[in-house]
C-alpha cells in the first residue's frame, strides 16, 4: 500500500512537472506542438519533449512570460528550492488565583436612584479558590527561497484550530448544589488569518505568524471550613442553601492544532497551494470544514 | 719610450682635439651666461576678443516671471477645534523634539554577523527605529514609547462634587498637558475619551505630536467639563466589533467605559496605553465600598424588572406606602438643590455635581425610608450571579481582545490611573476582598499583565455652601401644598 502511495505521488509530481499547454508561437508566429518539460533560468533555455531545448528569446511576448511563470511554479512547487518551516510558538502566558470567602450578593434598584444597590452576605463557613490561567498560543512559518529566481505574489493562509470551553451555570453559591455546577460546553473556534508577499527574493526568507490561539484554565473551588457536626452551617442565614462537602468545577481550553497554506497564481492563472499542518492528520478533511 | 712621448705632443690630432674641447667650453659657456643674463619681456601680439553674442531662447510658450507665479497665500480653514488662548500652553521649543535616530544592531555577535546571519536587528520589538521615543509620565506612571495611546475618562463619575467638582478636571487637565508636552513631535499619539457607553477619538488614527495638534488635543480636552450642567460626552463614536460572542465571555453590548475604549484602539497596537477611569466596572455601588463589576444588561434588566414585580405582588400595601415616602423625598431634594445653587451663584461657584440625587440629603442628615427588604434567594428563575460577569471573565475578555491584535508581540504597556472617590477604608479584609472594590480588581490586573497603576490624590470634597434643615424644608413644602 505505502509503495503504491509513493508511485502514485511520483506519477503525480512527474505529471504536474510538464506543463498543460502544448502550442507555442515564435516571433515569427509559427507554431510549435510540443510539451514543455523543464526551464533553464541561468542559460535561459527551454527544454521540450520532442524538440530539446530551444532559448527563451525565440518565443512570443506572451508564451516568454507563460514559459517563466511555468518555471516559477514549478520552482514554488519544489520543497527543496522553496522551504517551509514550521514551528509552535508561546507568546504569552498569565496567571491570577485568589482566595476569599464566597458571598451572595443581591442586586436591587430604588425609587429614582442613578445606582443600583447591593445587599451582602457572607458565607463564613466556606472558603472558595478561583484562578485562571491563560496562555497564547501561535505557530511561526518560515518561507526559504533558494532559486535563482524571485518568487511574486506569495499568499499565506493560515488557521489556528482550538477548542473553547463554558461553564452551563454561573458560579452562584445557590448553582453549587446543582448537577449542572460543573458541566461545561465545549466548541471549537478556528481563527483565521492571511499575509500577501509581493515578491520573495532568491535567497531571501521570510517569517510570517498565525492568528492567536488564546486557551483559559479556570478552576473553582469551594470547600466548607468548619465542622458541620459542630457548628450549623450557613443554612440558616442564606435561605435555600444547603449543605454541602465541596463543590469544584474547571474548565480547560485545548489547542487542536494549525493549517497553513501558502500559495501562488501559475502559469494558468490558477491559485497552487502548498498545506503544512500541526498535526498533519489536519489535512484528512479540507481546508473549508474548519 | 721618450721618443713616442714627443710625437704624440707634436701632432696635429692634439691641437684638433684642444680645439675641439675650446668650442665645447665656449658654447657651454655662453648658455649659462644666457640664462643669468636679464631677457627682455617677449612682447605678444594681442588680437582683440570678440565677445559671444547672447542667444535669445527660442521659446514656443510666453514666458512669466517667477515672482509673478507664486500663488498668493490663502486662508486654509482647519477642521481642528481653533485655539482661543494658544499662548498660555507650555510647548517645548522645536529643537527639543530633534535626536538622532540610533543604529542598528547585529543579530547575535559581530562574528556571527560576518559569517552566517547578517540580519540587522532594533531594540524593540514593536517599532523599527526608535527615532519617536519619547519618555512620558502621566500621574507618577512612567513609559518609553513611540506610539502611545491615552484613554481617559470623562463622565460624571471623575468630577462629581464628592470627588472634588471640576477641581479634579483641572487637576487632570493640567497633568495631561504636562504629559502632552513630553511627547516629542516625532512620537505617534491619539486620545480618546470615554464616558460610560459613548467614546470620541481625537483623530481616527495616529498622529505625529506635532505643536499644532498637541495644541489641539489640549485644547479639545480643556473644551470637555467646562460647566457643571454640561458634563461628559454628548455623542459617540460609531465602531464595528465583530460579533463573536463566545469567543470572549464577555458580549459586546456589556463592554462599556475602558475596556471599550481599550477594544476600539487596539487595532493600532501602540506600545505603551495610559488609561485613566474613575471605575472598574460598569454597575458601581456609591454607598457600599466601591464594589464594582461588569453586569450583563438584558439579563440584569430582566432580573430587576422580575425582582420588583415580585415585591409589588408580594408586599402590595408596603410597597404603595414607601413610593409615596420616595416621592416626598424627591420634593426635598429638589428643593435642597435648589437652595444649595442659588447659594453657590451669589458665590459664584459651579453648581452642585451630585453623583446620586441621595447626596445633598445624606450631606443634610436625611431620615431614608428602607426599602422593601427581599428574603434571598427570591422565587424568580435568575439568580443575582446570574446578572454580572465574574472576575474571571473581564480578565479573559481582556486577555483574549488585547492578545488577539498583539499575538507574537506580547502584551503591550499598560498604565492605569484610577481617580476613586475617597470613602471611609473598610478594615475588615473579609468583607473587601469578596466585594472587589475597583482599587482591588484594578491591582490583581495589573499583577497579571504586569501593568501599573497609581491613584489620584484627590481635592477635598466639595462642601455645601449652607446647611439646611430637613424637617424645616419638608415642613414648608407641605404648607406651600396646603396653601
Amino acid at each position: 500500500m505505502k509503495k503504491f502511495k509513493i508511485i502514485l505521488l511520483t506519477f503525480m509530481l512527474s505529471f504536474s512537472s510538464v506543463s498543460e499547454k502544448k502550442y507555442f508561437s515564435n516571433t515569427s508566429g509559427e507554431i510549435l506542438d510540443d510539451l514543455l518539460i523543464g526551464f533553464n533560468y541561468e542559460t535561459k533555455d527551454a527544454t521540450f519533449e520532442r524538440s530539446g531545448k530551444i532559448p527563451l528569446e525565440t518565443f512570443s511576448d506572451s508564451d516568454k512570460e507563460y514559459i517563466l511563470k511555468w518555471n516559477e511554479t514549478k520552482g514554488f512547487l519544489s520543497s527543496f528550492r522553496f522551504k517551509i518551516l514550521l514551528e509552535k510558538k508561546r507568546w504569552d502566558r498569565t496567571k491570577s488565583e485568589r482566595s476569599r470567602t464566597p458571598f451572595y450578593m443581591d442586586v436591587f434598584e430604588e425609587p429614582f436612584d442613578e445606582h443600583l444597590k447591593h445587599k451582602v452576605t457572607l458565607a463564613d463557613d466556606y472558603e472558595e479558590y478561583n484562578s485562571i490561567s491563560l496562555e497564547t498560543h501561535g505557530f511561526e512559518i518560515n518561507l526559504k527561497n533558494q532559486n535563482l529566481h524571485k518568487i511574486n505574489s506569495i499568499i499565506v493562509e493560515s488557521k489556528i484550530i482550538y477548542e473553547k470551553q463554558r461553564y452551563e451555570t454561573s458560579n452562584s453559591l445557590f448553582n453549587s448544589e446543582k448537577n449542572q455546577f460543573e458541566q461545561i460546553i465545549s466548541s471549537t473556534i478556528s481563527n483565521l488569518k492571511r499575509d500577501e508577499i509581493p515578491s520573495l527574493m532568491p535567497g531571501e526568507d521570510i517569517t510570517l505568524y498565525s492568528a492567536a490561539a488564546i486557551l483559559a484554565r479556570q478552576i473553582l473551588n469551594r470547600d466548607i471550613i468548619i465542622d458541620q457536626n459542630l457548628f450549623p452551617t450557613q443554612e440558616g442565614v442564606l435561605k435555600g442553601f444547603g449543605n454541602w462537602e465541596e463543590h469544584n468545577r474547571e474548565r480547560r481550553d485545548k489547542l487542536i492544532g494549525v493549517w497553513f497554506r501558502v500559495g501562488i497564481t501559475n502559469e494558468n492563472n490558477q491559485l497552487v497551494w502548498r498545506n503544512k499542518a500541526s498535526p498533519e492528520s489536519l489535512m484528512d478533511q479540507s481546508w473549508d470544514s474548519y | 719610450m721618450k721618443k713616442k712621448k714627443n710625437k704624440i705632443i707634436g701632432s696635429t690630432a692634439v691641437i684638433i682635439s684642444l680645439v675641439f674641447h675650446f668650442l665645447i667650453i665656449s658654447i657651454a659657456g655662453g648658455i649659462i651666461a644666457l640664462k643669468f643674463i636679464k631677457k627682455q619681456p617677449s612682447t605678444f601680439q594681442i588680437e582683440e576678443q570678440k565677445s559671444i553674442e547672447r542667444r535669445k531662447l527660442d521659446l514656443p510658450v510666453k514666458t512669466e516671471s517667477f515672482v509673478n507665479k507664486i500663488s498668493k497665500p490663502q486662508i486654509i480653514s482647519s477642521k481642528n477645534i481653533a485655539s482661543s488662548t494658544p499662548d498660555l500652553l507650555d510647548i517645548p521649543n522645536q529643537g527639543e523634539f530633534v535626536k538622532m535616530a540610533p543604529l542598528p544592531t547585529f543579530q547575535g555577535s559581530y562574528t556571527n554577523f560576518i559569517k552566517k546571519d547578517r540580519r540587522l536587528t532594533f531594540n524593540s520589538k514593536f517599532r523599527e527605529i526608535d527615532f519617536g521615543i519619547s519618555k512620558m509620565d502621566f500621574f507618577g506612571t512612567k513609559s518609553s514609547a513611540e506610539k502611545v495611546i491615552i484613554l481617559m475618562d470623562v463622565s460624571k463619575k471623575i468630577v462629581h462634587d464628592r470627588m472634588g467638582g471640576l477641581e479634579v478636571y483641572k487637576l487632570i487637565y493640567d497633568d495631561f498637558s504636562i504629559l502632552i508636552n513630553e511627547i516629542r513631535s516625532s512620537t505617534l499619539v491619539n486620545l480618546i475619551l470615554f464616558d460610560n457607553e459613548k467614546i470620541v477619538f481625537f483623530e481616527d488614527s495616529f498622529i505625529a505630536a506635532t505643536t499644532n495638534n498637541k495644541t489641539n488635543m489640549l485644547n479639545w480636552v480643556n473644551s470637555i467639563n467646562t460647566e457643571s450642567w454640561n458634563i461628559g460626552l454628548k455623542s459617540d463614536y460609531k465602531t464595528n466589533y465583530s460579533k463573536n460572542d463566545f469567543v470572549v465571555p464577555m458580549k459586546q453590548e456589556d463592554i462599556t467605559g475602558w475596556i471599550k475604549a481599550l477594544q476600539a484602539t487596539l487595532k493600532f497596537k501602540p506600545e505603551t496605553y495610559f488609561i485613566l477611569t474613575s471605575n472598574w466596572g460598569n454597575t458601581t455601588d456609591p454607598t457600599m465600598s466601591n464594589v464594582s463589576y461588569f453586569s450583563k444588561k438584558s439579563i440584569m434588566n430582566k432580573y430587576l424588572k422580575e425582582r420588583n414585580d415580585h415585591i409589588i405582588s408580594k408586599y402590595e400595601s408596603e410597597y404603595d406606602e414607601r413610593k409615596i415616602e420616595f416621592d416626598n423625598l424627591k420634593l426635598i431634594y429638589e428643593k435642597m438643590l435648589d437652595f444649595e445653587n442659588n447659594a453657590r451663584d451669589l458665590m459664584l461657584y459651579d453648581h452642585k455635581i451630585s453623583h446620586n440625587w441621595t447626596d445633598i440629603l445624606s450631606e443634610n442628615n436625611a431620615e431614608f425610608p428602607y426599602w422593601i427588604n427581599v428574603e434571598s434567594p427570591i422565587s424568580i428563575d435568575i439568580f443575582p450571579a446570574d446578572t454580572r460577569y465574574t472576575y474571571d471573565e473581564v480578565l479573559e475578555t481582556i486577555y483574549t481582545l488585547i492578545m488577539k491584535e498583539y499575538g507574537h508581540l506580547g502584551f503591550p504597556r499598560i498604565n492605569f490611573i484610577l481617580a476613586e472617590q475617597r470613602r471611609p477604608k473598610f478594615y475588615n479584609f473579609s468583607e473587601t476582598a469578596p466585594l472587589m472594590t475597583s482599587r482591588f480588581k484594578f491591582i490583581q490586573l495589573c499583577r497579571m499583565i504586569d501593568a501599573r497603576l497609581r491613584r489620584i490624590n484627590l481635592p477635598d470634597p466639595i462642601k455645601n455652601e449652607i446647611d439646611q434643615n430637613f424637617n424645616e424644608i419638608k415642613k414648608n413644602i407641605v404648607s406651600n401644598e396646603e396653601i
